[in-house]
């Protein structure tokens, strides 16, 4: 799997914004971001990666406050995994860069990222599910303090499980 | 082992952090949205892998060989539970290269249970030296790609790489020859094969040795005298003081490649070898004869290397079975150092039969050159002024063969011993 792979999602990154507010100033900053990103690819240093990735999300942010629609939760959910699959491809690319790396790992790796996918579009529509529910049950001051807390959580958790230490787990240096 | 968070779970925290931080500011849930793929990842790395048990087993095609050859090596490695990914790397030392289209020394797989999984690659050793190629170092990654454990396993195995050495005809003969049985006429009489003088018979004369057409002609019986052939002792003395150029076109790896050339050839003559280093301390191998002397000697040359110390060593502190009066003492040397050339004098001075092997610098720093018009009057008048410290050994009466490393071996020596026999002559 080469660094070419990675061309996709970085069409992704300038596409889902300007497709969602086809403006100059979108495509300015999308443009720059993946330039950034490619460039990163093309070096192998991750930070450019983020750097081009948090740029996107800059232009993509601007793209929807911009347009102020109601919520596209089917472009988020693909520029959300455009974003992910930018950032897997990429690692995979720098880890892996010089090795022989056997056709086994490739696919065992991209029926990873399949399933993974597919979490992602169920996680997705349960959660625009339960917004809509929200929406309907909980009065406008109360949705931006659930959303917030939400947020917080997901957060928290994520930091958590990347932290904690469990029985099991192994000893660093042991 | 170690275990630790990859820079991909580090890449995901902050952009992740980035779009719940923009959608809050912005209140747009669309952000939140985007945040949530990531966090998906995540949360996916929270099934950590449990800690890999596995055996590493790695065998060399050879574990012994020459210069320029190649070695292929088997890595395998048996795994008690799957490891989805597995990234090994067997570290190779500086002067070891990857054989065109001969693999990859870092490989990525996928270990499945109580399966051997494993792959060979070959490797050129275009130096000699003895390698260490037993680091092998083992990544386990889990496919979320947000961990990794890394393991470091030493394995017991190093390969031998030996002098290459080109076979040598032409040797310097020795001048004075030993007791033992060998290739060389002494002018002792004696049990040879080389015919001396023809004198009349004396009772206790061995008939078979009776001259029969010169008994006939004077009608008196004669008998010929023999030479003894006899062995001798040859000392290598080379020099470890200085290196130059690029490994392994370097002026010490020629030196000991025409000493491994030399002792070769010797010990092939059933001559006594010994070896001298003569570097920053001395190292020496006693004199011996033999398939075994040639083993050791091989291995002796291996590790020679300069080392930098302010002490200058000195042969005359060698004891004697190191140094035999009797010995021809060959010095290899590029003649760059002022030590080894005091070092020569000196045994010269102490009546020791030296010939020096004066290997040329220039061509192994002219490899690395860019070949300018610079380039090129430098070497010519660094030439000429290494030959004019050859030319001050021979004012001396030191026998010095120059050997150009772009040329053989044997035709520097073929044109020297044929020099030198003449001397031998009219002296």
């Amino acid at each position: 799997m080469n660094r070419w792979w990675t061309a996709l999602p970085i069409a992704g990154l300038l596409a889902v914004p300007v497709w969602t507010a086809p403006s100059t100033p979108v495509i300015v900053i999308e443009a720059v971001g993946c330039l950034v990103a490619a460039l990163g690819v093309y070096r192998f240093a991750k930070s450019a990666v983020v750097s081009g990735c948090v740029i996107g999300l800059l232009g993509y942010t601007f793209a929807v406050w911009s347009e102020g629609r109601g919520v596209d939760v089917i472009g988020s959910a693909i520029f959300g995994f455009t974003v992910l699959s930018l950032l897997d491809l990429s690692e995979f690319g720098r880890r892996f860069d010089g090795a022989a790396v056997a056709p086994d790992v490739v696919r065992a790796q991209v029926i990873y990222w399949l399933g993974r996918a597919a979490v992602v579009a169920v996680a997705v529509a349960a959660l625009a599910a339960l917004g809509y529910a929200l929406s309907m049950l909980v009065p406008g001051g109360g949705r931006a303090i659930i959303a917030g807390a939400g947020a917080l959580l997901a957060f928290g958790g994520a930091l958590g499980a990347g932290i904690t230490r469990r029985p099991g787990d192994f000893v660093p240096n042991g | 082992m170690t275990i630790r968070a990859t820079p991909l779970a580090y890449a995901l925290t902050t952009v992740m952090g980035c779009a719940l931080f923009l959608g809050i500011l912005t209140g747009r849930a669309e952000l939140f949205v985007v945040a949530l793929p990531l966090a998906i990842a995540l949360l996916s790395g929270a099934w950590r892998q449990q800690a890999p048990r596995f055996a590493v087993r790695q065998t060399v095609s050879v574990d012994r060989l020459s210069e320029g050859q190649q070695v292929t090596v088997s890595v395998a490695l048996l795994a008690e539970r799957p490891i989805p990914v597995v990234e090994t790397l067997v570290a190779l030392p500086p002067l070891l290269a990857l054989a065109a289209g001969g693999g990859n020394n870092r490989t990525v797989l996928t270990a499945a249970a109580r399966r051997e999984a494993g792959w060979s690659f070959a490797i050129v050793c275009p130096a000699r030296g003895r390698f260490d190629i037993g680091t092998v170092l083992v990544r386990a990654w889990d496919l979320s790609g947000l961990s990794v454990i890394e393991e470091r396993r030493v394995l017991p195995r190093s390969l031998l790489v030996y002098p290459d050495v080109p076979a040598i005809r032409h040797l310097p003969k020795p001048v004075r020859t030993q007791r033992s049985f060998g290739n060389y006429v002494s002018p002792l009489l004696g049990e040879g094969i080389e015919p001396d003088e023809v004198r009349p018979f004396v009772a206790g004369d061995r008939t078979r040795r009776i001259n029969w057409r010169a008994s006939l002609r004077r009608r008196q019986l004669y008998v010929t005298q023999f030479q003894e052939e006899r062995n001798a002792d040859i000392i290598l003395l080379l020099d470890a003081l200085t290196d130059i150029g690029v490994r392994p076109y370097s002026t010490l790896d020629s030196c000991v490649r025409a000493t491994a050339a030399l002792a070769k050839g010797y010990l092939a003559r059933k001559d006594r070898v010994g070896f001298v280093e003569f570097g920053a301390f001395l190292r020496w191998i006693d004199p011996a004869t033999g398939r075994r002397q040639a083993e050791v000697l091989m291995e002796g040359l291996l590790p020679s290397a300069t080392h930098f110390s302010y002490v200058v060593p000195r042969l005359d502190r060698l004891p004697r079975r190191i140094l035999p009066r009797d010995s021809l003492v060959i010095a290899v040397t590029p003649l760059l150092d002022e030590r080894f050339v005091g070092a020569v004098n000196d045994l010269v001075a102490r009546e020791f039969d030296v010939v020096v092997l004066a290997i040329s610098p220039v061509e192994a720093v002219r490899r690395v050159l860019t070949h300018s018009f610079a380039d090129e009057i430098a070497c010519r008048l660094w030439a000429a002024e290494w030959r004019s410290r050859g030319d001050a050994l021979r004012r001396r009466g030191i026998a010095v063969c120059e050997w150009h490393t772009d040329q053989p071996l044997e035709a520097a020596l073929a044109s020297f011993t044929a020099t030198r026999r003449h001397s031998a002559a009219r002296a």
